[in-house]
């Protein structure tokens, strides 16, 4: 898990973005693994920092638009806690770098893409 | 914990990697987890039947094939054949979920082993249960007193549904629940639904000429409180009144137009149910408040094209990211504009000035580049994100539906379970014509003639000895489907309510929470078996 | 109840001292209601703690019922003997209670205890009572002059109270008086608001050392 990057999803958005985005024919980066949940409003801080604890380069978090979760506000919690975590992990002294959330459309598979392909970027995965 | 081992399967007609798959390192790499007991390989799962299974009965099974398996009721087949209960089979679309997202050079055997290995140790530690259905209870209540309550409940009972109206009355449900809640209602708002009363007073002795509809006065109600199946009202004669259903049927919303004389959709359309003239300059302003939907952009359509044929008023629609995307919208866009709507699509420099109720707006128009400046139109229109009456809103607010901060119940999902609020039962119907109360009677039949809710899938459990009772979860879920238990003193989940999605066990301080089937525990090792 | 909040995690890394066993305790009690100190928060510190570039050898998480009562730390005792160091989650009473029942141990607050207060929503609490030692809610329709109003005045509201807002943050901060005023108003009450209040006790509230509540009907 040295190397790699996570990329949590949820069924509905995210799960749909990322299928967009293989039809439109880009790829992952190698070293992405992807994980599937309901709904990103699952996400917890135990969850995020344990994996990063584990050794995961970076987590991404890819949710439904703000205004457009299946349960009603699932994503806007996810990024929320997300916010938390990342200012957690920077006043440790950890680059609140390593974890992301962005919200897509189904539709927004470049979008995605280029998301994810910059954040690899940013934790050095590539 | 379950011990039941896990065989996993894979179609290998793979449309992509066909035999390339090396089995063996593949059934070696996977056969050194221990969840994993046996691995398989099919050729074409889509043609080839499900007999070759039969050697693994009693084990839970993990699929990965393509969307086809789905499709043709393969994976029914597999469940059916070998028992299998929900939470011992999972099937995952290799394809879509993993062929596809990668580049042809990559290690596929690696990415294999990573992938039926964490979708692996979530069924590993999944539970078998049985689907559970609960049937909402009989009575539907309807509340509200206003033309739209009642031609709700015509609608219900015209097919053989029966209906309770509890009325609003002109003042507001006195002592009790709400008015500790919400004060005293304001008397000023309800002077302007007088002249509908006429209308309100006729439609009132046809619906009440119905067998199976029954009015409530408005104080008898005293509280109620929320079960599994519905909601029980307790009445002030002392009588429990279980409803399964409820619909409120908001009249008019008063508090927007009080305060900035501007006008929303729901009280143009009680103008034009009252036959006022709407002479003069009308304006619609979309977007503004909040992004305007695609239905309601659809109703301000209809409305414009209907003042405009009726008083020949001028009628101008200014609008931002309003879509055109409801089915029959573009025509009567088209018709609009043949009538001669003028349409302006704004920029962001919209300014809007109110002068005590004279308005002006100015800005840009995106196609033109002209700027355009309305002054004191004859009618404002702008369609906020609120449609209720405050007294409903009171009511939407007592039943612990989701608002937002000025306690609106959900505006942002209305749209898209048009009738149906957060709170399954409990649905809204808008006096926005008969497009509302057709599909309101749709979902409520559909409602009355399931063999019950299901229960989620992930439905959260609570440990009762870790519980602390702190009321985050009840606080947090989106559908309230989390309540408080005096009796055992834990959170305790409304099974019907709840969706799954998670939240209450995400917040949860105590991790006291845990969804069926997605536990805390699984979803970490899930993650940790894909390094 | 006891209202409190993380401190930034950059101070408690500061404060930590680089030992080779470090225990994060938690409190399932107040704190873990206000979210700040319970089983969750501990488990994420204590991950925050080890990604940190700090050297500590290993940290465990646990977490008890109560750090404000002896009685449970019996089960904790084997724990805090292997440990050097502990970094309490609980309030400024149980950090104490902490430190004097392990008295080798150092003992290092996490939170900064804050109030007491009532929980008015999700993630939002409010203080309620300052602990004065001489309540007076009945004169004033239950709602705290001390507590309320932003002055602690007895006899208010001052000149700084318009529209229902205090002056000291007329968008946020609620004038206690004018709260009060309505309540007795509801309550028929507003004869209270013309009596004088004596000059409050203080001898009852923060005085002379810790205060001490004793009853001999139930003490041994
Ligand atoms: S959030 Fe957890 S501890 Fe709090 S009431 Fe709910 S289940 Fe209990
Ligand atoms: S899983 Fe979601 S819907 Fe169900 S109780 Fe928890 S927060 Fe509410
Ligand atoms: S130690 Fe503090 S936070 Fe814990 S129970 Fe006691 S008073 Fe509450
Ligand atoms: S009067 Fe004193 S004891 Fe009573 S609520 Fe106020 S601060 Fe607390």
């Amino acid at each position: 898990m040295e190397e790699s990057l996570l990329i949590i999803y949820c069924s509905e958005g995210g799960r749909k973005a990322l299928q967009k985005m293989s039809s439109e024919g880009f790829r992952l980066p190698s070293g992405v693994c992807t994980f599937e949940l309901p709904c990103t409003g699952r996400i917890n801080d135990v969850m995020l920092m344990e994996t990063l604890q584990n050794g995961v380069r970076g987590i991404f978090v890819a949710g439904c638009r703000e205004e457009n979760c299946k349960y009603l506000d699932g994503n806007k919690r996810a990024l929320r806690r997300i916010k938390r975590i990342k200012k957690l992990l920077s006043d440790a002294g950890i680059e609140g770098k390593h974890i992301e959330m962005q919200t897509f459309g189904p539709d927004e598979g470049k979008r995605l893409y280029s998301a994810i392909n910059d954040f690899a970027g940013k934790v050095g995965v590539s | 914990m379950n011990d039941k081992k896990i065989v996993a399967v894979l179609c290998d007609h793979g449309c992509r990697n066909g035999s390339k798959i090396k089995y063996d390192e593949l059934k070696t790499n996977l056969k050194k987890s221990e969840v994993i007991e046996d691995f398989l390989l099919v050729n074409k799962a889509c043609d080839s039947g499900v007999e070759f299974l039969d050697a693994y009965k009693g084990r839970k099974i993990l699929f990965g094939g393509c969307s086809l398996l789905e499709e043709r009721g393969i994976y029914s087949k597999i469940k059916e054949r070998l028992g299998l209960k929900n939470g011992e089979f999972r099937s995952f679309d290799v394809k879509a979920d993993l062929y596809d997202l990668y580049p042809d050079k990559v290690n596929l055997e690696e990415l294999l082993v990573c992938k039926i290995l964490s979708m692996g140790t979530l069924l590993y530690h999944a539970e078998p249960y049985e689907e559970e259905r609960i049937k909402p209870a009989e009575g539907i209540l309807v509340y509200g007193d206003g033309i739209t309550a009642l031609r709700t409940a015509r609608a219900l009972a015209e097919e053989d549904i029966s209906v309770e109206v509890l009325e609003t009355g002109e003042q507001f449900l006195s002592p009790g629940l709400f008015s500790q809640h919400f004060g005293r209602p304001d008397q000023r708002g309800l002077s302007s639904v007088v002249s509908a009363d006429e209308r309100r007073k006729s439609e009132r002795n046809r619906v009440a000429g119905f067998k199976n509809v029954r009015f409530l006065p408005s104080d008898a109600f005293l509280s109620f409180e929320t079960v599994e199946d519905g909601f029980v009202f307790t009445f002030k004669s002392g009588e429990k009144r279980k409803f399964g259903t409820v619909v409120i049927a908001p009249e008019r919303e008063e508090e927007q137009s009080r305060e900035t004389g501007a006008l929303n959709l729901t009280d143009l359309y009680g103008k034009i149910v009252c036959g006022e003239p709407l002479k003069g300059e009308v304006v619609f302003l979309l977007d503004y408040a909040a992004d305007t939907s695609p239905e309601v952009f659809k109703d301000v359509l209809l409305a414009g094209k209907y003042i405009k044929r009726r008083f020949a008023s001028e009628v101008r629609i200014l609008m931002k990211n309003a879509k055109v995307s409801v089915s029959g919208a573009q025509e009567l866009y088209d018709e609009c504009r043949e009538q001669g709507i003028i349409f302006f699509k704004y920029l962001e420099d919209l300014t809007l000035k109110n002068n005590y109720g004279d308005f002006e707006i100015e800005g840009t128009d995106l196609y033109t580049g002209d700027k355009f400046l309305i002054k004191e139109p004859d009618i404002l229109v702008i369609p906020g994100r609120s449609i209720l009456s405050p007294r409903s809103k009171n009511f939407a607010e007592a039943l612990e539906l989701l608002t937002i901060s000025d306690r609106y119940p959900q505006p942002d999902s209305l749209w898209r379970l048009p009738n149906e609020t957060n709170r399954p039962g409990v649905f809204v119907a808008y006096p926005t014509g008969d497009n509302s109360i057709a599909s309101l009677l749709f979902s409520v039949r559909a409602r009355l003639s399931t063999a019950g809710i299901a229960v989620n899938e992930h439905i959260p459990v609570v440990d009762e000895d870790k519980c602390v009772y702190c009321l985050t979860c009840v606080r947090v879920c989106p559908f309230k489907a989390m309540t408080t238990d005096s009796e055992s003193r834990v959170a305790k989940v409304l099974r019907t309510v709840c969706q799954g999605c998670g939240s209450c066990a995400a917040e949860c301080p105590a991790e006291a929470i845990q969804l069926r089937n997605l536990t805390g525990e699984s979803l970490y090792q899930g993650i940790r078996a894909l390094g | 109840m006891i209202v409190a909040e993380q401190k930034p995690i950059g101070e408690i890394l500061k404060k930590l001292p680089e030992v080779e066993k470090l225990l994060v305790l938690g409190c399932d009690t107040c704190v873990t209601v206000c979210l700040a100190g319970g089983e969750k928060e501990v488990k994420v510190m204590c991950s925050a703690i080890r990604m940190a570039d700090k050297k500590i050898g290993e940290v465990t998480g646990f977490s008890i019922e109560r750090q404000c009562d002896r009685e449970f730390f019996k089960e904790i005792e084997a724990v805090v003997k292997e440990s050097d160091a502990i970094l309490s989650l609980a309030c400024g009473a149980g950090v104490q209670m902490l430190s004097d029942y392990f008295e080798g141990k150092l003992v290092i607050p996490g939170l900064n205890t804050h109030f007491i207060g009532s929980n008015e929503g999700a993630g939002y609490w409010l203080e309620r009572c300052l602990g004065c030692g001489d309540c007076m809610l009945d004169i004033t329709g239950g709602i705290c002059p001390k507590t309320r109003c932003s002055k602690g005045l007895m006899n208010g509201p001052c000149g700084g109270s318009e529209n229902g807002m205090c002056e000291i943050d007329p968008l946020n901060t609620e004038c206690g008086w004018y709260l009060i005023y309505e309540r007795l108003k509801k309550l028929n009450m507003l004869q209270n608001m013309m009596t004088n209040q004596p000059p409050r006790d203080w001898s009852r509230a923060h005085d002379g050392g810790p205060r001490k509540l004793l009853r001999e009907d139930i003490q041994p």
